[in-house]
C-alpha cells in the first residue's frame, strides 16, 4: 500500500522535523523542569530571533554568520535579564502565565509596529537541496538537522557531565537541598532562562529561513513545545526528546499518508490520548 | 460590615439600572453595541473565573466553549430551524455535553497537565472545523438570523444574561458547593480524605462554567451574524484570563470590572493618530496594570475596604 | 516590588490609575465624537474599513488619499450645484491577522458609521469580515464598496436578496462575472502548445494542484481537492491531475507536498494561495531538487504573488512563477500608467491590487454621487448601477443585475504576469488564449 518512496519521505522528513522540535522543546523543558515555570513568552523568543536576524541581514546588510551569533548572544542576554527583571519576583503560576503572556503580546505588537504584519522572509544561507535516501532535502534543513543534533548532544553533555549541569539538576530535584550545598539557585535559574531563550532562537534561526516570518509565528510553536514537554513528562531530557520524535513523526506521517489538513490535529490528539491513558506523560514525574 | 454590604448592594443595583436605562435613553447606538460586546465577554470571564479562579483548574482554552456554543447555536438555528432564543440555551447545552465528555478523562489530570489539555483542545477544534466543510470550513458560518430585531433589546438581554451569570456564580459560591469548590482548590487530597467526591464536583464546576461560556458564545454569534474558526483562537482564549486577572481572580465582580476596563481601553485607544501603535499601547497598559495589581483591582479594593486580613 | 509599591501608598496609585482611565475614556469619547455627531455641512465622509497595519490596507488607504486629494483639488463633488468636499476617516480591522475573529471588523464598521458619521464605506479584505459587515448594510442603509475580497458570496446575495444587499458593489475580480477560472483553464493548453516546440519544457500535461483551504478555492479546486468541474474539463482535454491537496493556512514546511509532486513527476503546479504559505511554497519549490524530472512550472491565482514585494519576499525564488492578479505595467487604459507612476513616485512602492481598486472605487463613487445628487443610499445605489467609468483597472460597468466587475472587457485582471529578474512580465492574456508570450522556464 505505502510505496517505498513515501516511506522514505516520512522517515527522512520526520527525522529532521523531530530534531528541530526537540531542540526547541528542550529549552521549554529546561525552564519547566528546573525553574518550575511556564514561560508563555517562549514562542515569542522564536519570533523575536527571526525578526532580529531579518532586520540585521535584510535591513542593515550584516553578514549571515555575524547575524547568527549576534542574535543568539542577544537572546541569551535577554533571557538573563528576563529572569532577573521579571520572572524572579513571581511565585504564582497563573500570575506567571499572565505576565509572560502579556510580555509576549507587547513584543509581538512592537514587531507589528516596526515591520507590519506582512509576511517577510529571511534569506536562505545554504540554497539548493541534496538527495538523502532518494529524498530531496533542502540544504538549509540538512544543516538544521546536523546543527540540532550537535546542539542536543552538547546540551546533554552540559546537563549531565559538567558542574554547571550538576547545579542545574540539583536545583531541579530539590531547591532547598541545593541551597544547603552552596548552590545559588537564582544564578542557576537565570542561566537556565538564558539557555532556554537561546535554544528557542537557535531553532528559529535554523528553520525560518526556509519559509516566512510573521509576528504570530511563535504561538503555534509555544503550543507545540508545551505539548511535547507535557507528553515527555514535564522537564525530563530523555522524555522531551522522545516526545518530540513522537509528535514529529505523527505530524509528517499524517501529512504524507492521510491529509495535511489533519496533521496538526493528529499530533495534538496523540498527546491528548496519551495523557488520558498515562496522566503523567511518558516519563511520568510528578511536578505540580 | 453589614451596613457596608447594604450600601454596596444598593450601589450595584443603581449602577445596573443606570446601565439599562442611560444608553437607551440617550440613544447612543455605538455605545450600546460596545456594551453588548462587553457584557458577552464579561460572561465569558465570569465562567472562566468560576472554573479557574474559584476551583483552581487552570483553563487556557475557554475559547473552545465560547466558540463551540456559538457554532452549536448557529447550526441549530440555521440547519434545524430552532428559534434563536431556544438555540442559545440548546447550543450551550450541546457544548456543555461535549465539553464534559472531553473534560471527563481530563479531570483526573492535575496542575499543568490539565492546563495543557485545555490549551490544545481549541486548537484541535480549530483545525477540525477548518477541515470540515459541513462546519463552515475556514470562513465560518454566515447568515445567522438575529436574536432580536432591535439592538436595544439585544443589549438588555446581554445585560440580563451577564447579571444572571454573576448571580449564578454568587449563589454557587455562597452555597455548600462553593465551600466544596474552595476545598478542592486549597487541598485536593484533604478534600478527598474528608469524603468529598472530588471528580463529581469538578465535573459539576466544569459543566456550569461551560454552560455560561456557551451562552456567551451563542450571544456572540448572533451579535455578529457570523461565526468563524478564528473564534477558537488565542485571542478569545486569553481574553477571559486577562479580564479576570485585571479585575480580580476569585472575586464575584472582578471579571465584570476587568471586562469593562479592557473594552474601555480598547475603544478609547482607537484614535486616528494611534493607528499603528494602538495594539502596542494596549498590551503595554494591560501589562502595567497587571504588574501594579497582581491580585486584581477588585481584590485590591476589597482588601482596602475590609482590611488586610479578610483579603 | 511589593515593598516599593507599599511605600508609595497603593491608594494613591489606584486613584491615579482610575483618574487616568476616566480622563482617557472621556477624552476619547469626545475626541471620537460619540456625543457630538455633528452634521458636517458640505462634506461627504468616506469610511475606510481596512487592516491598517498591513500593506494591503496601507496601500488602499494611500490610494484613497490620492484620489480624494485629486478630486477635492479639481473642485470636489458637486451636488445640486453645491460644492462638497470628500473627507476620509479610517478604522483598523486588523483583518490580515488570520487569528483575529470577525468582531473587530464589525466594530470598525459601526464606529465608521456611528462615531465618524461616514456616508459611504470602502473596505473589505477577508471574506468572513466582508460578509459580517454587509449583513449590516440594510439596517444602516449605507453603500459599501468592496475593494479586495475575492468572493462572489455577497454578489450572489445581491441577486437573491436585492432589497437587503443592493448597497454592495464589488471592485475586485473573483465575482460572478470576473472569475479567473476560464483563464486558468486555458493556460495549461497554451503551455502544452509552447512545449511542443521546446524540448526543455517539463511535462505540463501532468498537473499538481495545491490549494489553500479557504472558501474561495472551493469552486475551482473542489472538495475534496481536485473534485471540480474545472479539473474534469482539463482531464477531458488530455491533462492528468496527478496530485491534489489542500493546505492549512498555517502550513510553513511544504517538503512533504513537494516530495509527492516529484514522485508523480508533475510538470505543472496550480497553486491557489492568498497568504504567507504561498511565499514559503515558492521558496521551497525553487530550492527543491527535482531531478530526474524537470522543474515544474508554477502558476495560479496568488494574491501576494502579484504584489511588488513578492520578489524581495522570496529572495528572487519567485523567478519563473506566473501569477494572477498581477500588477503588470501595461497601459490597460490611458489612466493606468500615470496612476502607477504617480503612486510609485509618492509612496516609493509599486501599488498592489487593493490600491488600484480603491482608487477607481473613489472615482466611481464621485461620479455616482453627482448623478444621484445625494449620498442617501437608495438613490446612490441607483446611480452606481448606471456606472460606466473608465478607470485604472479598465472599464467598470455596474447594472441592476451585476454589482461586480465585468471581466469581458480588457482590464488589469486580464493578465498573468511572470516574475523575470525582479519584474512582472505579462505572459498570457485571454485575447490570445492559445499562446504564451515572453515566457522563461524556471
Amino acid at each position: 500500500m505505502i510505496t517505498s518512496e513515501a516511506a522514505a519521505t516520512v522517515l527522512v522528513y520526520g527525522f529532521i522535523t523531530s530534531l528541530v522540535y526537540a531542540l526547541f522543546a528542550e529549552g521549554f523543558s529546561l525552564i519547566f523542569g528546573v525553574a518550575r515555570m511556564i514561560d508563555a513568552a517562549y514562542g515569542m523568543w522564536y519570533t523575536a530571533a527571526a525578526y532580529m536576524s531579518f532586520a540585521l541581514v535584510t535591513v542593515y546588510n550584516i553578514p549571515s554568520l555575524v547575524t547568527f551569533f549576534a542574535t543568539i548572544a542577544a537572546l541569551f542576554a535577554a533571557g538573563f535579564v528576563y529572569y532577573w527583571a521579571v520572572l524572579r519576583r513571581i511565585k504564582d503560576h497563573i500570575e506567571m502565565i499572565m505576565t509572560t503572556f502579556l510580555i509576549a503580546l507587547v513584543i509581538q505588537n512592537l514587531i507589528v509596529l516596526l515591520f507590519t504584519n506582512f509576511p517577510w522572509s529571511t534569506p536562505v544561507v545554504l540554497p539548493g537541496s541534496t538527495l538523502v535516501f532518494g529524498v530531496s532535502v533542502f540544504n538549509q534543513q540538512l544543516a538544521a538537522a546536523i546543527a540540532a543534533s550537535t546542539l542536543l548532544i552538547l546540551l546533554w553533555l552540559l546537563i549531565y557531565r559538567t558542574k554547571v549541569g550538576l547545579a542545574i539538576r540539583s536545583v531541579a530535584q530539590d531547591l532547598d537541598a541545593a541551597v544547603c550545598v552552596g548552590i545559588r539557585p537564582e544564578r542557576t535559574m537565570a542561566l537556565v532562562l538564558g539557555l532556554s531563550t537561546a535554544l528557542a532562537g537557535l531553532a528559529s534561526l535554523l528553520v525560518t529561513p526556509q519559509s516566512t516570518i510573521t509576528p504570530v509565528l511563535g504561538w503555534p510553536m509555544l503550543t507545540l513545545a508545551f505539548a511535547i514537554v507535557v507528553l515527555g513528562g514535564l522537564g525530563d531530557y530523555r522524555g522531551t526528546l522522545l516526545a518530540a520524535f513522537v509528535i514529529g513523526y505523527v505530524e509528517i506521517a499524517v501529512q504524507n499518508l492521510v491529509s495535511p489538513l489533519y496533521s496538526g490535529a493528529a499530533s495534538l490528539i496523540t498527546v491528548l490520548l496519551t495523557l488520558w491513558l498515562r496522566p503523567k506523560g511518558i516519563f511520568g514525574r510528578s511536578v505540580e | 460590615m453589614k451596613r457596608l454590604d447594604k450600601i454596596f448592594v444598593v450601589t450595584l443595583l443603581a449602577v445596573l439600572a443606570a446601565m439599562a436605562v442611560l444608553p437607551i435613553a440617550l440613544n447612543l447606538r455605538f455605545i450600546i453595541f460596545i456594551l453588548t460586546l462587553t457584557n458577552i465577554f464579561a460572561m465569558l470571564a465570569v465562567s472562566w473565573n468560576l472554573l479557574s479562579g474559584y476551583m483552581g483548574l487552570l483553563s487556557l482554552g475557554h475559547s473552545f466553549f465560547f466558540a463551540g456554543g456559538g457554532y452549536a447555536a448557529a447550526i441549530l438555528s440555521i440547519s434545524y430551524g430552532v428559534p434563536p432564543v431556544a438555540a442559545v440555551f440548546l447550543g450551550a447545552l450541546v457544548i456543555t455535553g461535549l465539553g464534559s465528555l472531553i473534560g471527563l478523562p481530563s479531570l483526573k489530570l492535575r496542575g499543568h497537565f490539565f492546563a495543557l489539555v485545555t490549551l490544545i483542545i481549541p486548537i484541535i477544534a480549530y483545525q477540525v472545523t477548518n477541515a470540515i466543510p459541513q462546519l463552515g470550513g475556514h470562513d465560518g458560518i454566515f447568515g445567522i438570523p438575529s436574536l432580536f430585531q432591535s439592538a436595544e433589546a439585544f443589549y438588555l438581554a446581554s445585560l440580563a444574561a451577564m447579571a444572571g451569570s454573576v448571580m449564578v456564580s454568587y449563589l454557587v459560591m455562597r452555597s455548600r458547593l462553593g465551600i466544596i469548590f474552595t476545598c478542592i482548590k486549597d487541598d485536593e487530597i484533604a478534600a478527598k480524605a474528608a469524603g468529598i467526591d472530588v471528580p463529581r464536583y469538578k465535573l459539576l464546576g466544569l459543566a456550569i462554567s461551560i454552560f455560561i461560556a456557551g451562552v456567551a458564545g451563542a450571544f456572540y454569534a448572533y451579535l455578529n451574524g457570523v461565526i468563524s474558526p478564528a473564534t477558537y483562537e488565542l485571542e478569545k482564549a486569553s481574553l477571559p484570563l486577562l479580564m479576570t486577572l485585571l479585575g480580580g481572580r476569585a472575586t464575584i465582580l472582578g471579571p465584570v470590572v476587568g471586562a469593562y476596563i479592557i473594552e474601555i481601553l480598547i475603544e478609547t485607544l482607537k484614535i486616528e493618530v494611534l493607528v499603528r501603535a494602538r495594539l502596542l499601547i494596549y498590551s503595554a497598559l494591560a501589562l502595567l496594570i497587571f504588574m501594579i495589581f497582581p491580585s486584581g483591582i477588585v481584590g485590591f479594593l476589597r482588601r482596602k475596604v475590609y482590611g488586610d486580613t479578610a483579603g | 516590588m511589593n515593598k516599593s509599591i507599599k511605600a508609595v501608598s497603593r491608594t494613591a496609585v489606584v486613584a491615579l490609575v482610575v483618574v487616568v482611565i476616566a480622563v482617557a475614556a472621556v477624552a476619547g469619547i469626545f475626541l471620537t465624537g460619540v456625543f457630538t455627531p455633528e452634521q458636517q455641512k458640505r462634506q461627504i465622509i468616506i469610511g475606510l474599513s481596512l487592516p491598517l497595519t498591513n500593506p494591503v490596507g496601507i496601500h488602499a488607504k494611500y490610494a484613497a488619499e490620492m484620489a480624494v486629494e485629486e478630486i477635492n483639488a479639481a473642485g470636489g463633488v458637486v451636488l445640486n450645484g453645491t460644492r462638497y468636499e470628500l473627507v476620509l476617516v479610517a478604522e483598523d480591522t486588523n483583518e490580515m491577522d488570520p487569528l483575529i475573529p470577525v468582531d473587530q471588523g464589525v466594530t470598525a464598521f459601526k464606529r465608521l458609521v456611528e462615531v465618524h458619521g461616514a456616508h459611504v464605506i470602502v473596505g473589505g479584505v477577508r471574506t468572513d469580515i466582508v460578509v459580517a459587515q454587509t449583513q449590516l448594510l440594510s439596517q444602516y442603509k449605507i453603500v459599501y464598496l468592496d475593494i479586495e475580497s475575492n468572493q462572489r458570496i455577497v454578489e450572489d446575495l445581491v441577486q437573491n436578496d436585492y432589497e437587503n444587499y443592493k448597497y454592495y458593489f464589488h471592485f475586485f475580480a473573483g465575482g460572478r462575472n470576473s472569475s479567473a477560472g476560464p483563464y486558468i483553464a486555458a493556460i495549461p493548453s497554451a503551455l502544452r502548445n509552447a512545449a511542443q516546440n521546446n524540448p526543455n519544457y517539463p511535462n505540463v500535461t501532468r498537473i499538481a494542484l495545491v490549494a489553500e483551504n479557504a472558501l474561495w478555492t472551493v469552486g475551482l479546486a473542489g472538495r475534496p481537492a481536485g473534485n471540480s468541474t474545472f479539473f474534469k474539463r482539463l482531464q477531458a482535454q488530455g491533462f492528468d491531475l496527478v496530485f491534489a491537496e489542500l493546505y492549512p493556512t498555517t502550513q510553513s514546511d511544504f517538503s512533504s507536498y513537494l516530495a509527492r509532486i516529484k514522485e508523480k513527476c508533475a510538470g505543472l503546479i496550480i497553486l491557489l494561495f492568498s497568504g504567507p504559505p504561498g511565499v514559503a511554497f515558492t521558496k521551497q519549490w525553487a530550492a527543491y531538487d527535482w531531478s530526474p524530472c524537470k522543474k515544474p512550472i508554477i502558476f495560479g491565482p496568488g494574491l501576494l504573488g502579484g504584489f511588488s514585494w513578492f520578489w524581495t519576499q522570496t529572495e528572487g525564488a519567485a523567478q519563473g512563477t506566473i501569477w494572477w492578479p498581477a500588477t503588470v505595467k501595461v497601459p490597460v487604459t490611458p489612466k493606468t500608467i500615470p496612476f502607477i507612476e504617480k503612486f510609485t513616485g509618492r509612496f516609493k512602492e509599486t501599488p498592489n491590487t487593493a490600491a488600484f481598486d480603491t482608487y477607481d472605487a473613489i472615482y466611481v463613487l464621485k461620479e455616482a454621487l453627482e448623478r444621484a445628487n445625494t449620498w442617501k443610499a437608495d438613490r446612490l445605489v441607483a446611480a452606481l448601477e448606471q456606472t460606466d467609468y473608465e478607470g485604472v483597472i479598465g472599464r467598470i460597468q455596474f447594472n441592476r443585475k451585476l454589482h461586480g466587475l465585468n471581466l469581458a472587457l480588457p482590464n488589469l485582471y486580464w493578465y498573468f504576469g511572470q516574475w523575470q529578474n525582479g519584474e512582472l512580465v505579462p505572459v498570457w492574456s485571454p485575447d490570445q488564449p492559445q499562446t504564451v508570450r515572453n515566457l522563461v522556464l524556471p
